[in-house]
């Protein structure tokens, strides 16, 4: 049932996403083109219809990237609204599926769309880099991220990394997930009570961030959580392993938070669905 | 077999007002029942409780002895006074949306019923009138082989002759064992289709009885036994 | 033959009367398979278990019967049928000698005039 939820929200979204994509996609192959026209005709100095043209197009290229970042979560935020608390829900939730079921297809949907759009970001700045600027080369690359001496530690921080960004992603959805099943609620003002909610969490979570530093600066040395930080960080890599460490103690704490805005949406909408 | 709908004490009250109040009935299968009131009696409110859009205040309501949920939706179809179909969508995707997450969706049975209306199946709904999006909809909710059909206010603000394929539609896929609740304040309209009536004010049933003994003993059609009965 | 269904009286009473009707006219012939009851139903626009009651009513009466995996059909005995016109006619012609007697004719008087009146079919 997931996987068909899945494929309907993927369905409804795509035509909101390709033209998006098509245009940030065409702006930067214009883009390299101009670049690459200039660069051949070494006409780099003085007003020229091509250097302005080049730097107009780059320009709406950075602005259309800059867009369609945001707009991937102004599509996916509004469409989970729409699709259920208008009038769309009547099918949504008569479907023979759970609530949270129905979450989690809008969670994953929007993951997918998130994937694609840094997809679609990383290949478009790569094209008007490359094809635009003939940048590309494997020294570049290397002498960028010093692949080819990479350690296992080294993979360990990449990989974390990308789990925590990843939750990271599922955090803040949910997070605006159970803010605007909070704001349907009060059906007249809902935005303005989603709004409200995502700074009430926002707090929370400054006000929890502010004891966790304050722990730390005030905890005595002879604090076990201190003591093991100190002999994991005299060791020799252990600035890599401490950040193994935050990021994923930031995972594990975002991940709980995930679960309680999960519980939150769900139990709302099981519960004290209004649909008028 | 159960009966297919048994509420009890059944209340629900919300933007604090009390819209059901302490509801009794029970339905038997095989039926097809009217819930008839006037505008703001309830009606609407009971049937999003049978299927699941709201949950009781108080009271107890079960679909085929089953709580609404999961299992309920299974086997009960809706059609709503709105549309809920997306206007991007084509005939083709709303056909295999219901296909996926209906197992009982006859599809042969929406494609005839489609193609008698020269329908085709890939016309965007955007494309359509507010009627034929209203007859798509209503197509595909009766080609579900459900056990209950609820429908809220099936043929207002529906032309006559929109009506007729309507109510012709409802009776010609009416399987003898499902039972079909519909509800409208057009009764003059359905009455030849409905075997028991019950009628609603203020949240709570008035009068739970069949057609036949409303015309015996009263001598006059359901309609006019309404008017009487719901005078100002 | 459309179906006329009046709102005030039951509506199996009133489907028995017309399936009657058709029987008489012939449009339903004498040991003819009728359409099956959901047929039957969308053609008059009436509930299928309203449908179902007026064929289980004409059963009891003699004037259809049903073959369990082949359907109804209109009994195949003759002279059921002719009864059942004849028992029509005269309520018929009962109706209108009590109209006539109203306006002031007597039976004999009524049957004269009948000869008399021209009438266009």
């Amino acid at each position: 049932m997931l996987k068909k939820l899945i494929k309907y929200d993927l369905k409804a979204t795509a035509r909101s996403f390709a033209p998006i994509y098509v245009i940030v996609m065409a702006l930067a192959i214009l883009s390299a083109i101009f670049e690459r026209v200039c660069n051949t005709f070494h006409s780099s100095s003085g007003l020229n219809v091509l250097n302005v043209l080049s730097g107009i197009t780059l320009v709406l290229y950075f602005l259309a990237l800059f867009v369609v970042n945001i707009l991937t979560l102004v599509i996916c935020m509004r469409f989970f609204y729409d699709n259920f608390f208008k009038d769309e829900g009547y099918l949504m939730h008569t479907l023979p599926v759970t609530p949270a079921k129905l979450i989690w297809s809008k969670v994953i949907m929007s993951a997918l769309w998130g994937i694609a759009t840094v997809a679609i970001s990383l290949l478009s700045a790569f094209i008007v880099m490359t094809v635009g600027r003939g940048q590309f080369s494997y020294n570049w690359f290397n002498f960028h991220f010093g692949i080819s001496h990479w350690e296992p530690m080294d993979v360990g921080v990449l990989l974390s990394g990308i789990l925590t960004i990843v939750i990271g992603i599922i955090f803040i959805e949910l997070c605006i997930c159970a803010s605007l099943c909070v704001g349907s609620l009060v059906p007249k003002h809902h935005v303005a009570v989603c709004i409200g909610m995502i700074i009430a969490f926002c707090i929370v979570h400054v006000v929890l961030a502010i004891f966790v530093v304050a722990f730390m600066q005030s905890a005595p040395n002879s604090n076990w959580l201190i003591q093991t930080l100190q002999a994991i960080d005299s060791r020799n890599d252990g600035y890599k392993q401490i950040t193994i460490c935050g990021l994923l103690a930031a995972s594990v704490y975002m991940a709980a938070f995930s679960a309680l805005y999960f519980v939150i949406a769900q139990s709302i909408m099981k519960n004290h669905l209004n649909l008028e | 077999m159960e009966p297919i709908l048994q509420c009890s004490g059944l209340c629900k009250n919300y933007s604090g007002k009390e819209a059901l109040r302490g509801l009794n009935l029970t339905i038997e299968r095989g039926h097809i029942v009217g819930l008839l009131g006037p505008n703001g009696s309830g009606k609407s409110t009971f049937i999003k409780l049978c299927n699941g859009l709201l949950t009781p205040s108080t009271g107890t309501l079960t679909i085929a002895g089953m709580v609404p949920g999961v299992e309920t939706k299974k086997i009960v179809s809706y059609l709503p006074e709105r549309t809920y179909l997306s206007d991007w969508m084509r005939v083709d995707d709303v056909l295999s949306a219901f296909e996926d997450f209906y197992a009982d969706f006859d599809k042969p049975r929406a494609l005839d019923m489609l193609q008698r209306l020269q329908i085709r199946t890939s016309d965007r709904l955007h494309t359509m009138s507010k009627g034929t999006r209203e007859k798509v909809q209503l197509i595909l909710v009766m080609s579900r082989r459900a056990q209950l059909y609820l429908l809220d206010e099936p043929i207002g603000g529906v032309d006559p002759a929109a009506r007729d394929y309507i109510l012709n539609t409802i009776i010609s896929n009416y399987d003898k064992d499902a039972t079909v609740i519909l509800s409208t304040h057009l009764i003059a309209d359905v009455e030849k289709i409905l075997d028991e009536v019950v009628f609603v004010s203020n949240g709570t049933i008035v009068l739970h009885t069949t057609v036949d003994e409303i015309r015996e003993q009263q001598g006059t059609s359901v309609d006019a036994y309404f008017r009487e009965v719901f005078k100002c | 033959m459309a179906w006329n269904l009046s709102s005030d009286r039951p509506i199996y009473a009133q489907l028995v009367e017309q399936v009657k009707l058709r029987i008489i006219s012939g449009l339903y012939p004498v040991g003819s398979k009728l359409p099956s009851v959901r047929d039957l139903a969308a053609e008059a626009s009436v509930n299928p278990n309203t449908m179902q009651r007026a064929l289980a009513q004409l059963e009891t009466e003699g004037l259809i019967f049903s073959q369990r995996t082949s359907g109804r059909f209109v009994t195949d005995k003759e002279e059921t049928v002719v009864q059942l016109k004849t028992a029509l006619a005269k309520d018929v012609i009962r109706e209108f000698i009590f109209k006539m007697k109203r306006l002031g004719f007597s039976k004999a008087e009524a049957a004269k005039l009948i000869e008399q009146t021209e009438f266009k079919d």
